[in-house]
């Protein structure tokens, strides 16, 4: 078996701004991270979602990302260095049709390496059934946080702009490798 | 209770470099077969990407990938075999891709399809990400897979496993 479930978080009460896997076990090689998420912020059809505290010390600092995107209002790409948080792409909020989450995941290669910093890579989408004009979004990028560097990531923050949506689940994967080669 | 997804090889590069990596006799039991990796290349670029073989055969391939370079966006057909961009030398150090190859039908008599998602990440504007469809045409079964780099050297640390997908 190579997959294997570590925790799941899911938001049941308002005002939840921020999900922490905290002590990941670093007895896995890989880690996979999906989400099914929305915001409740009242002001937006969409928000970011952020990722963070790679550290276990709450810091957020030192991160590069990049994605392409495509929406309502075009296709694009955005490319970020020294920013506080990798930003992972953008989930529906509030003023969006009801009951609309985005599907999200994220591959975490070699997480617990000494000697590699952690490339994120991210693909998070939604759609609204015609609701908006300019959302929804389809995001396919990556992250990497020069802050962590080659420490191994022993947490993982899940930050949003104002709050989630209640039903908004993260559910965290080990992933395991082989002891054969094949060469 | 049998299991979806069973790692079968993992290759890590050790000092040195290489070339390529070969995953030898892949088992004809599952259904659909995926490759994680973790690369970084020696070669004077950003980043670099991979040529993909099935069973020592670089003929009858053809790709399309649709590509960002952190300041413009493209397709091409250009590539044949690509399967993948990655971090290299002249990106930020220590930084490795991040790519997934889905093979499904690995031991079908039909052409075998291939997709590939794949980032490179750097501390500045230029970085890559793929997403690639690629088809060999040929029917035979699928018993060895190839990742070449397209020039230079893959570094050390760099990771590949070979996972079995299997239906129900």
């Amino acid at each position: 078996m190579a997959m294997f479930p570590i925790a799941s978080k899911v938001v049941t009460t308002t005002g939840v701004t921020v999900l922490t896997f905290d002590n990941i076990p670093q007895n896995y090689t890989h880690l996979q991270l999906r989400g099914f998420s929305r915001s409740a912020n009242a002001s937006s059809t969409g928000d970011s979602i952020y990722l963070g505290n790679f550290k276990s010390d709450n810091t957020l600092s030192g991160c590069a990302y990049h994605y392409v995107y495509a929406s309502g209002s075009g296709i694009g790409l955005n490319a970020y260095t020294a920013q506080a948080y990798v930003v992972a792409g953008f989930i529906p909020a509030a003023q969006n049709l009801s009951n609309v989450f985005a599907a999200s995941v994220t591959d975490i290669l070699d997480y617990s390496s000494s000697v590699k910093n952690k490339t994120f890579k991210n693909t998070v989408g939604w759609d609204d059934n015609g609701t908006t004009s300019a959302l929804p979004y389809i995001t396919f990028g990556s992250g990497v946080s020069v802050y962590l560097g080659t420490s191994p990531m022993t947490s993982l923050g899940i930050y949003v702009n104002n709050s989630f949506a209640v039903g908004t689940r993260y559910d965290l994967y080990g992933v395991m490798t082989s002891p054969v080669t094949g060469a | 209770m049998p299991y979806a997804m069973v790692p079968i090889y993992t290759q890590t590069v050790g000092a040195g470099g290489i070339a390529s990596i070969t995953f030898n006799n892949i088992p004809s039991t599952y259904t659909d077969l995926k490759l994680m990796a973790s690369p970084r290349d020696a070669s004077a670029l950003i980043g670099n990407f991979f040529n993909i073989s099935f069973n020592g055969s670089s003929a009858n391939f053809s790709a399309r990938f649709l590509n960002s370079d952190g300041s413009t966006l493209g397709s091409s057909a250009a590539y044949n075999r690509i399967a993948g961009e990655y971090s290299a030398a002249n990106s930020t150090a220590n930084t490795f891709g991040n790519i997934e190859i889905y093979i499904p039908n690995y031991t079908s008599s039909n052409f075998k399809p291939y997709i590939a998602d794949s980032v490179s990440e750097n501390n500045a504007t230029t970085a890559y990400s793929d997403i690639t469809a690629g088809l060999w045409s040929n029917a035979a079964a699928i018993n060895s897979i190839t990742l070449a780099a397209n020039s230079g050297t893959i570094v050390q640390y760099s990771t590949f496993t070979l996972y079995g997908i299997k239906n129900a």
